[in-house]
């Protein structure tokens, strides 16, 4: 707090160890804050966005990420090279990296995060787990044990509490999984699943748990620091997910009472305290149709998502972590923080949603961003960029700030509207028809609501106005270009090609 | 006057578009269908088109993809078009042939490693079947037939390192002996 700062080491110099957007985020307020930011660069990464905005940069030759933003050792020597004080892992890479964490610390190197001991507890599902469940955070209700004797199942089953998941202990890949609905059906699916089991890892165990029916995603932003202070900065709800993906995140969760609110930021707090967090961190929920909730896993880094709880606290969260990571308190307590108005981040991505989300590569011809009040777009990319197949094909973060949740989906799909990209096929109009759809609006979503309403394609005419265009293109081509000159018109495939799309995205 | 020939959903036979340039004015013929556009302004690739009453920023690009095809990718009022450009005077000659071609060849979408062929040449397919199965960014991905048709030739083997656009499987679409 004002006053009285402890201010045990000075950050002058930090690397980023990332890339694309959160890098160029980071760089941001780290130059705000006066301090010099180091990038560092791939081969397909020279001249990108993060390497432009920082103030020195450094190659770190190869293509692949194991190649370059993965390597440990290397990134340590530049740090000791370049008078660096600290590194920022962003997300990926090696922010949730105990080992690197440690490399740091040993080099004298601050890494802004959480202890590398604190990163390996919580990167282990099953301490984590059992960690939380010590300390009196609700985890999922479940039951493992040796033996499959009907009589302790069926017993454990009814505590548990219809429909239950039966699961391979050794499992992965839905093998051996059974859901069971109803008692009568236990029997079956145990054998069932110990068979599966047996045939698939040569281990027949099995185990119990509680089968959330319709369940959302609601994750809490947490920040400790070295003084024993954490606090909450409220939810994030992510349930809208492709593949596990998010896709769509927003704060505050259109499911959360005041009460649900207090009692769920309460458990996170509890969650980091349990473990001795400190720096950004983030717990994962399960929220239940009843309001019921169940600790999912502690994310030890900075979110993708972290810009939306950043419009509605009106807070840097960055600024916050370098602050901690000096040995300073936190610069807010609980009592100062609030959730004002209504945030709504969309993941644009280089993927083609008519190709099953099939990544796409290739140059930005034309990427313009739309501009204007309560929007922000966090992007590594600009016309010009390339898209390479080597990394997370994410283009940006469109992040919107409305008084209420209805204003802010207008105002995302006005800004969805305006953003212009060429060059590669993103889901822009994708995840206009996801804010667009009535139960998105409703906010009655969980985390099989793309399951459940399938966004398509329309199979609408080609408007004038595009064949306006084609045809000033088609013409402005032939006079100017040889590559071009053989054209004499062009073909608009139909929806039902696979490699080629026309026409808007519309919910169903 | 410039003449275009547009396939345009639904049809199976190219429309001829008229397009008309008269000072700032652009009027469109197509399908016993007129309307007219206003160019407010007009650069590279960009400009703004009145439409209708209401003024509409576009941006255009022409692409290559690695199979040497050109592409047009229009952005207008918030959507993109893709379209790709005919060459009126060979393919196009034979008739309904053109279509046929259009839809015959199954290319590498990206960059990536053939795992395994479901047809062999000769084989009658029906729309969606699956072809080709590919690996690229860890990805599994499946190619499939985007119409009924005839396995005309195979141009790739499992375990091949493709590049993007490559030809894996060559189509013969439309009617079934």
């Amino acid at each position: 707090m004002p006053g009285k700062p402890i201010k045990t080491k000075t950050i002058k110099k930090v690397l980023i160890a990332n890339r694309g957007e959160i890098a160029v985020r980071i760089t941001q307020t780290l130059q705000e804050m006066g301090i010099t930011v180091v990038a560092v660069y791939s081969d397909p990464d020279a001249g990108a966005l993060h390497v432009r905005k920082a103030d020195e940069a450094v190659r770190l030759p190869g293509e692949t990420a194991a190649e370059t933003y993965l390597q440990k050792e290397r990134l340590i020597e530049i740090c000791k090279e370049h008078g660096v004080d600290a590194v920022h892992p962003g997300y990926g890479f090696l922010s949730e990296n105990a080992d690197f964490a440690r490399l740091c610390d040993k080099a004298g190197i601050v890494f802004i995060g959480p202890k590398p001991d604190v990163i390996r507890d919580m990167g282990d599902k099953i301490i984590a787990k059992t960690t939380m469940e010590k300390a009196g955070v609700p985890v999922v209700p479940g039951w493992s044990g040796a033996g499959i004797e009907p009589d302790v199942i069926r017993r454990e089953a009814d505590r548990i509490g219809y429909p239950v998941l039966v699961k391979a202990a050794a499992g992965g890949g839905g093998k051996g999984m059974r859901l069971v609905k109803k008692p009568e059906e236990l029997e079956a699916a145990l054998e069932a699943a110990a068979r599966e089991a047996q045939s698939a890892f040569g281990d027949a165990r099995i185990f119990l748990e509680k089968y959330i029916v319709r369940p959302r995603h609601v994750e809490f932003q947490i920040f400790g620091d070295e003084h024993g202070n954490v606090v909450h900065l409220f939810e994030r709800e992510c349930s809208i997910q492709r593949r596990h993906q998010k896709i769509v995140e927003e704060s505050p969760s259109p499911a959360l009472t005041p009460e649900l609110r207090a009692k769920m930021g309460k458990a996170a707090v509890k969650a980091a305290q349990a473990i001795g967090y400190t720096n950004a961190g983030t717990v994962e929920f399960i929220l239940a149709p009843d309001g019921s909730f169940y600790f999912l896993e502690v994310n030890t880094r900075l979110q993708v998502e972290h810009p939306v709880t950043e419009m509605v606290t009106h807070r840097d969260l960055v600024r916050a972590q370098l602050l901690v990571a000096q040995g300073e308190p936190l610069p807010f307590r609980q009592e100062d923080l609030t959730q004002e108005g209504h945030a709504i981040e969309c993941r644009v991505y280089a993927e083609d949603p008519a190709r099953n989300f099939l990544p796409s590569t290739g140059k930005l011809h034309h990427c313009h961003p739309p501009e204007g009040p309560g929007i922000r777009v966090d992007t590594g990319v600009d016309t010009g960029s390339a898209v390479s197949i080597h990394y997370d094909p994410m283009l940006a973060k469109l992040v919107v700030w409305g008084e209420t949740r209805q204003q802010a989906i207008e105002k995302a799909r006005w800004a969805l509207d305006h953003y212009a990209i060429l060059g590669v096929t993103t889901n822009i109009q994708f995840l206009n028809a996801v804010l667009g759809h009535p139960v998105f609006a409703s906010g009655d979503i969980h985390t099989h609501f793309l399951e459940e309403n399938p966004i398509r394609t329309d199979m609408q005419e080609i408007p004038p106005e595009a064949l306006a265009v084609a045809a000033l293109a088609s013409r402005n081509g032939k006079g100017n270009s040889q590559a071009v000159s053989a054209v004499s018109g062009v073909v608009v495939y139909d929806g039902t090609s696979p490699w080629l799309t026309a026409g808007k995205w519309r919910a169903f | 006057m410039d003449k275009i020939a547009l396939k345009l959903p639904g049809k199976t036979e190219a429309t001829e578009i008229q397009l008309r340039l008269e000072g700032d004015r652009l009027v469109i013929d197509y399908d016993d269908r007129s309307f007219e556009s206003r160019i407010i302004s007009q650069e590279a690739g960009e400009g703004i088109l009145e439409h209708d009453g209401r003024l509409l920023p576009y941006y255009y690009c022409w692409l290559k993809t690695a199979g040497g095809e050109k592409q047009l990718q229009v952005w207008v009022g918030g959507c993109v078009y893709t379209l790709e450009p005919v060459e009126t005077g060979g393919r196009r000659g034979r008739g309904g042939g053109g279509t046929a071609a259009a839809l015959g060849d199954i290319k590498a979408p990206m960059p990536g490693k053939v795992l395994q062929i479901k047809v062999a040449e000769g084989d009658a397919v029906v729309s969606d079947q699956t072809l080709v199965v590919m690996e690229s960014m860890k990805m599994e991905m499946t190619l499939t037939a985007p119409a009924a048709g005839t396995v005309k030739a195979i141009a790739c083997k499992p375990g091949d390192m493709v590049e993007m656009g490559t030809v894996l499987v060559k189509l013969e679409a439309g009617d079934k002996a």
